[in-house]
């Protein structure tokens, strides 16, 4: 339950929409595409509903854009000039898990060397999310890997009360958003009982897909490395990589050098790129150090579960759906993990190497 | 951490370059306006605008502050455009990163250093600190092995270090010429005859992936328990700093938790070796 | 430091690689001040022997093709397959699946006699390629960075994953998910997905990537309604050369 003494608004919907308008920032909000989802450029910002499934891709694609220009330069003088982006922007509509995903992002690209294009484009975004009341598909799995909660990384967070919002402020920002825009009352007791009802519906609703609990994932896919599983995955895998695109933690890249035609004016870019892809492990000499598909799939699986579940204390897997409901070859988390724990009873966990890090270090 | 570009690289000139085999050149370089602080087995991001970035070993002693070098074999189009560069050619640095190799931890220690082809890149610049100060080690032990005699590294050093009193080097070539008088085979077979003591030393081994596991077997047959073995890994890169994922190896980042790694302590690890 | 010279040639193709080129227009003249075309019937009279840069369009389907593109080889410091047919074989290959015989009573009628045909092939199957490009027609871009990365010693980049990646940036409906098959899942990206970005399928002109799962992409287009013939005859339209 939320800390009763924090001040929370109502706020009509058209209302707040309207003002956001009013702001000097670019609004980026949640579109419909083909029966689908979209967060596109708007200039007139209409509710999602609640129903609205992930958008096709997440919002990284404004935090960590594909084709991101690193820097120009002049070749022959050598000249290196930094592209700053300078946009302002409002993301409308973000769900928990998306929310979620963006914290995890922040520690991955502020921790150790601090990446200072993602950093800026991150302290350029106001992130306005809007709670999920009932699970959006099938396909997702918010509850299971414990991120349907959003406890922080919001300016503010919405929930649909009908014609209003009711409004939690999750930054200094956000509060400012709030102070400026005079349309919106404070809650009443009626409003909290509603909210209530509304959180009190949701237990019901959201049920653990996995069988078994978030924390013992990393056990889990600890435990699996030698399973058959991975192998009769691979059968079905196309590698096609849609999946590490879509994912909204996935966040691996490449760095490639562009050239004008004039053969002076160039540009470091860099691109997504995606475990699941054979040539991402490729080297000069023309080794590639992960051949095999069950190997790809097994790297990714344990890098959201284990790996990273391990190092930051949370599923690196938010459990969008996205990988799932995109995949042709119908391989979801969901049963990747449950295949696993059932699995498992044949197959006793290998020592846990401690860690390196910080060892041998002079 | 600072909020500086970690992309950007700092510029650096060739200061010298000297051709080794046909495929390999050495580079001595150094920062523009910086010196660059390193210890051995750590690697540094090489920038060519316009063509890309490599990550290479450095090859050169820490101590000599100011200039570094490295040793680079022609192999992509990073590398082969660095071959064309002469002295005073401009290039990028980005680094030095990767943990590099115990120093510290070996200090009064027996080391043995085994080498196989390009692995003896990394190693000579522990190597050399070593040699350099020689009274803050025991025993110390080379063994190092090349394809043919054409492929070896660092020649003229190696005639020096041979006719040191107070190290022992060996070499070993796959195909002999004409010329070649030492020992001809496999790396693993110097092992045997060095005459490795088994209490108080620390192998230090780089090599191409084939190498390791054979090299590990007689080494613990030599009483080199697996947690005074350290092998330094070779992976993909892009970054250099643990975030573009291409050279994670299980749950480490050959980049950040590496190069060089304590063998006890990855030999679990399926992807490592 | 003197230009490189250019030559265009090419076999059996529509020649729409070429026109590609010169629908570079503003990018032609940056074109002139990096190379010295000495050789581009489709822009110009002007004929040279002499050339470093061979860019050959077409696939090989005569035997009277393969001396004279040995000949070109012989010349070229490098050799670049321009587009599909040079690249993978691509169209041309259909006939590879008839009978050449009836082929050629297909294509020539009663005249058929005096033409000779053989198995359509890449350049790469008669002589050592340098260089790809990809696509029916060839990717603009993939061009102008191919020419600048041999003007530089830059690696070209050349995509070796399959469009689903790119089309995925573009946000598009997967294609199987509105109920149309689609090669994306196997086909070499490079394109941006724009045959699926505009609402077409992808038909795998680029060819497969390295790493392609041939037998699940078949078990798909069959979950999507296409027999297995039907499902092959989809790979046979651009990939019909096996290896």
């Amino acid at each position: 339950m939320r800390n009763q003494k924090e001040t929370t608004y109502i706020a009509n919907k058209d209302e707040l929409c309207s003002y956001l308008l009013t702001l000097p920032y670019n609004i980026y909000a949640v579109t419909e595409k083909q029966g689908r989802y979209v967060f596109a450029n708007v200039d007139k910002i209409s509710d999602p509903g609640d129903k609205y499934t992930p958008t096709l891709l997440p919002p990284k694609k404004y935090l960590y854009p594909n084709k991101e220009t690193l820097f120009c330069f002049k070749k022959t003088t050598e000249e290196i000039s930094e592209i700053e982006d300078k946009e302002e922007r409002i993301l409308f509509g973000i769900r928990p898990c998306d929310i979620n995903a963006v914290n995890l992002m922040d520690r991955i690209f502020s921790d150790g060397y601090k990446d200072s294009y993602y950093a800026k484009r991150r302290k350029n975004t106001i992130l306005i999310g809007v709670d999920c009341c009932s699970p959006c598909d099938d396909h997702s799995f918010c509850y299971s890997v414990g991120h349907l909660e959003v406890k922080e990384g919001y300016d503010l967070l919405l929930k649909d009360i009908g014609t209003a919002y009711f409004i939690l402020m999750g930054s200094e920002r956000g509060k400012e958003l709030m102070n400026k825009f005079t349309k919106f009352r404070e809650t009443t007791p009626q409003d909290l009982e509603q909210i209530n009802e509304i959180e009190k519906k949701k237990e019901s609703l959201f049920i653990n897909k996995f069988k078994t609990n978030v924390d013992n994932l990393s056990l889990v896919f600890r435990s699996s490395m030698s399973s058959p599983i991975w192998e009769e995955l691979a059968k079905r895998d196309l590698g096609c990589g849609a999946c590490n695109v879509d994912c909204p933690t996935c966040y691996c890249f490449d760095v490639q050098d562009r050239l004008e035609f004039n053969v002076e004016d160039g540009s470091r870019i860099r691109n997504w790129d995606g475990c699941m892809l054979r040539d991402f492990t490729l080297v000069a000499s023309g080794e590639v150090f992960r051949p095999g598909k069950a190997d790809r799939l097994k790297h990714r699986f344990n890098r959201k579960f284990h790996y990273l579940m391990n190092t930051y204390k949370k599923s690196h897997c938010v459990g969008c759906g996205r990988c799932a409901r995109d995949c042709l070859a119908g391989i979801s988390p969901v049963e990747v993990v449950n295949s696993l724990v059932e699995g498992m009873k044949v197959e006793a966990p290998p020592p846990l190497p401690s860690p390196i890090k910080g060892e041998g270090v002079n | 951490m600072k909020d500086n570009n970690i992309f950007r690289p700092q510029m650096a000139e060739i200061i010298n370059v000297e051709r080794f085999t046909g495929l390999e050149k050495r580079f001595t370089i150094k920062l523009k306006g910086d010196s660059l602080r390193f210890s051995p087995g750590q690697f540094v991001m090489v920038s060519i605008l316009g063509i890309g970035e490599a990550p290479i070993s450095i090859s050169s002693s820490p101590t000599n502050e100011g200039q570094f070098e490295i040793c680079v074999r022609k192999i992509g189009s990073v590398t082969s455009y660095l071959h064309d560069l002469e002295v005073g050619a401009t290039l990028g640095i980005r680094g030095p990163y990767g943990n590099g190799f115990p120093v510290e931890e070996v200090h009064g220690k027996n080391l043995v250093f085994v080498a196989g082809g390009l692995g003896i890149i990394p190693l000579r610049s522990f190597i050399k600190y070593s040699l350099e100060k020689r009274e803050i080690f025991g025993d110390i032990s080379i063994l190092y092995g090349a394809k043919n005699p054409e492929e070896i590294l660092f020649a003229d050093e190696l005639k020096e270090w041979s006719n040191r009193e107070d190290i022992s080097l060996q070499l070993t070539v796959d195909t002999p010429d004409e010329t070649w008088k030492g020992h001809i085979g496999v790396i693993t077979r110097l092992i045997y005859s060095a005459g490795i003591k088994p209490d108080n030393t620390y192998a230090f081994i780089v090599g191409p992936p084939v190498m390791f596991k054979y090299v590990i077997i007689e080494l613990n047959a030599e009483g080199i328990t697996d947690d005074r073995m350290y092998l330094s890994l070779e992976r993909r890169m892009k970054c250099g700093i643990g975030k573009c994922g291409h050279c994670q190896t299980n749950n480490k980042y050959v980049c950040m938790d590496g190069p060089v790694f304590r063998y006890s302590q990855m030999k679990n690890l399926p992807e490592a070796l | 430091m003197k230009k490189p010279t250019v030559a265009f040639f090419d076999f059996t193709c529509c020649e729409g690689c070429q026109l590609e080129v010169s629908n570079l227009e503003d990018k032609l003249i940056d074109l002139l001040k990096l190379v010295d075309i000495v050789m581009f019937r489709e822009v110009m009279s002007e004929k040279s022997d002499t050339y470093d840069i061979a860019f050959v369009e077409g696939s090989i389907s005569r035997e009277i093709d393969i001396p004279r593109l040995e000949g070109i080889r012989k010349k070229a410091k490098i050799l670049v397959a321009l587009g599909s047919c040079a690249a993978i074989g691509g169209i041309n290959c259909i006939k590879n699946f008839k009978d050449l015989e009836d082929v050629k009573k297909i294509v020539y009628g009663k005249d058929a006699g005096h033409f000779n045909t053989i198995l359509a092939q890449p350049i790469d199957a008669v002589v050592k390629v340098e260089h790809y490009l990809y696509g029916c027609p060839m990717i603009k871009e993939e061009f102008v960075d191919l020419v600048t990365s041999l003007i530089s010693g830059k690696k070209p980049v050349v995509p070796n994953y399959p469009v689903c990646v790119e089309c995925k940036i573009q946000e598009n409906i997967c294609m199987f998910h509105k109920g149309v098959y689609c090669l994306g899942p196997i086909t070499r990206a490079g394109c941006k997905a724009i045959c699926t970005t505009y609402g077409n399928s992808c038909e795998g002109c680029r060819g497969l990537t390295d790493d392609v799962n041939i037998n699940s992409q078949t078990d798909i287009m069959k979950e999507h309604g296409l027999s297995l013939d039907e499902a092959l005859s989809k790979f046979k339209l651009y990939g019909g050369y096996l290896r």
